[in-house]
């Protein structure tokens, strides 16, 4: 029957959408299964024991979570302030002046990508050390930005081209001056690009670890830095625990682009 | 002559390329322009260069006798409406009307005030808090045009406004626009490709060609004394004849010629030299018959041309010819009908046809 050919032929198809649902939530069922794990050892396919007892002490007092996550936080504020800052003159000059070499600038600023980030950032640290950055919180937060400015001048730049020049015009047209037309009609319309870039930048601060490590550490510790140190000490409910702390701000940050972040912008990324 | 708004010997380049090459225009207060031109002829360019966002290469815009041309477009006193009407988005029909009366700090009850009578004017009084996504095409087209008045400008410029309406609506806007601008007085210059559209609402027409200006006169001007081949023909006198000619003081004689008959015109004030000529003429400018029935009458102040009825149809009210003149065809509009093969004569009127001499294109 045309039924049954039917079910065949979405055999193939489901065992491949099974085996992508796998991909992707087979590590995240693993990380839940150990932040909530009290006792789980190989043969064993399920922790033999559940409860939240890590969780607890991750968030006492005495824990570094919470001082980490505070830090965190902070550094990845600072970081957007500072990005987004330089990227909105940056990203208006670049999308609405004629600039001669305009792709040479974007593609400078993609440098600090083009090398491993090891020497980079191990040369970094030695000039820091100079400065007595070394440690601060401003020291990692430079560290930050410099990886962050990247991905803010590249979609600031975006969103300032998906921008129809004439709605400015209009605004000058009638009477506006350069900055006031910046601030009533060119700022408000790409507001959700560079709201879309902001949260990118704090999610990149948020989760970097290798500027943070050569430059803060010790004395700077954060999220992905208190996760390394549990994970190389075994500790995999620690580790799994800050992990699924580091997934909340990620899925927030799907949202907000799902909501802001227009196709029209997308398209005029690296343009 | 003391215009309001003048341009002398303006120039613009866009690179190597000059795209305006020495505009002459004076606009008194209160009359309402176009600028007519197919496109790429230069006429937004000039228009965006009055506004201020094209640079003058040379020459001088003034407006009241003040020279503007270095001044950047919001000191300018104009308001622009764009083709596209760029309304702003995050702003609701209020705001749009509003911003360039907050601009100028106007006391909020005044600007309210403003914005009111504005919408009322245009007829959105109902449609204040919308945002303008949720507009149709007519109703973003007056909210345009009503952010553009609330200011009061000196010079309203309008860039094709129409040209993203329904053919129907377009007609009654046509007319709504040209009403107000004569009942507030405002100096308005508008680009148009349309050439009717220029001619019902424009005191003055401008047609440009190739970054030049080709004519500037009333529409009755234009449409009935083109000054050369390129207006007569954008005017809409596509049909086209090649002719002798002799100038014998106030006649033009038109020789025998393969096509035409012999023909005496009165000159009226035509600039014409002797030698090869072309005439055109439009294709209701012509009395059709058949070859037989004409044979007697004489070309007295009229052209009388020989040819075939190529094709017939019926656009509406008249019969649309195709005759075939030697190596050339015409469009004749008739009443009657006459069938295809015919032979026909055509006899154009010495006032609906326009000769310039080949030399002047």
């Amino acid at each position: 029957m045309s039924g049954l050919g039917l079910d065949l032929r979405w055999i193939p198809r489901a065992l491949g959408l099974g085996l992508l649902a796998f991909i992707i939530f087979g590590p995240l069922t693993n990380l839940v299964l150990w932040a909530v794990a009290e006792r789980w050892y190989f043969p064993h396919a399920l922790p033999l024991k559940y409860g939240f007892s890590y969780w607890v002490a991750v968030f006492a007092p005495r824990g570094n979570a919470t001082g980490s996550l505070v830090n965190s936080v902070v550094i990845a504020c600072l970081t957007v302030v500072i990005s987004i800052g330089l990227a909105v003159p940056a990203g208006y000059a670049l999308a609405r002046l004629r600039l001669p070499a305009r792709g040479l600038i974007l593609l400078t600023l993609l440098i600090p990508q083009a090398f491993p980030n090891l020497p980079v950032y191990v040369n970094i640290a030695r000039i820091f050390y100079q400065f007595g950055l070394n440690g601060t919180v401003l020291g990692v937060v430079l560290v930050h930005a410099s990886h962050g400015l990247v991905y803010a001048v590249w979609i600031a730049t975006a969103a300032f081209s998906a921008l129809d020049k004439e709605l400015e015009e209009a605004a000058r047209s009638i009477g506006a001056s350069g900055l006031r037309t910046f601030v009533d009609v060119t700022l408000p319309l790409a507001a959700p690009g560079l709201l879309a870039s902001a949260v990118f930048v704090f999610l990149e601060s948020l989760d970097e670890f290798t500027g943070t490590y050569f430059v803060g550490a010790p004395d700077v510790t954060t999220l992905p830095l208190l996760l390394y140190t549990a994970g190389a000490g075994g500790n995999y409910q620690i580790a799994s625990i800050t992990a699924l702390i580091l997934l909340v701000p990620s899925i927030a940050f799907m949202l907000v682009i799902e909501r802001f972040l227009r196709a029209d912008v997308l398209s005029k990324v690296g343009r | 002559m003391g215009g309001y708004l003048e341009i002398v010997a303006a120039r613009v380049r866009y690179g190597d390329v000059e795209v305006l090459k020495r505009i002459d225009l004076s606009v008194a207060k209160g009359e309402f322009v176009a600028l007519l031109g197919s496109s790429g002829c230069g006429k937004t360019t000039l228009l965006r260069a009055i506004a201020g966002f094209n640079p003058l290469a040379a020459g001088e815009i003034r407006v009241g006798g003040r020279d503007v041309s270095r001044l950047p477009p919001d000191k300018r006193g104009m308001a622009l409406v764009f083709q596209s009407y760029a309304l702003w988005p995050h702003m609701t029909v209020d705001q749009n009307i509003g911003y360039g009366l907050k601009l100028r700090r106007m006391p909020a009850t005044a600007a309210t005030a403003r914005v009111t009578e504005v919408k009322k004017l245009l007829g959105l009084e109902e449609f204040g808090q919308r945002k303008p996504g949720e507009l149709s095409g007519g109703q973003r087209q007056r909210v345009a045009l009503g952010r553009a008045l609330a200011i009061n400008p000196d010079i309203l410029l309008l860039d094709e406004p129409l040209s993203n309406l329904d053919a129907r609506i377009r007609l009654t806007v046509r007319h709504e626009i040209s009403a107000l601008q004569r009942r507030l007085g405002i100096t308005a210059v508008h680009v148009t490709h349309d050439r009717e559209e220029a001619m019902v609402m424009a005191d003055r027409i401008v047609i440009l060609n190739e970054g030049e200006i080709a004519q500037v006169g009333t529409p009755t001007e234009v449409y009935n004394q083109p000054n050369s081949a390129f207006v007569a023909a954008f005017m809409g006198a596509e049909n086209l004849v090649d002719i002798d000619v002799r100038v014998a003081g106030e006649a033009i004689e038109v020789a025998e010629g393969p096509q035409n008959r012999r023909a005496v015109l009165r000159r009226s004030g035509r600039r014409l030299e002797s030698g090869r000529a072309i005439a055109r003429f439009r294709s209701d400018a012509i009395r059709l018959s058949t070859a037989s029935a004409t044979s007697a009458e004489d070309g007295d102040d009229g052209l009388l041309l020989r040819g075939t009825v190529e094709q017939v149809g019926y656009p509406g009210g008249i019969w649309r010819h195709v005759v075939r003149l030697g190596d050339r065809s015409v469009m004749v509009d008739a009443e009657d009908r006459f069938d295809n093969g015919a032979e026909v004569h055509l006899r154009i009127p010495g006032d609906r046809l326009y000769v310039f001499s080949e030399a002047q294109q």
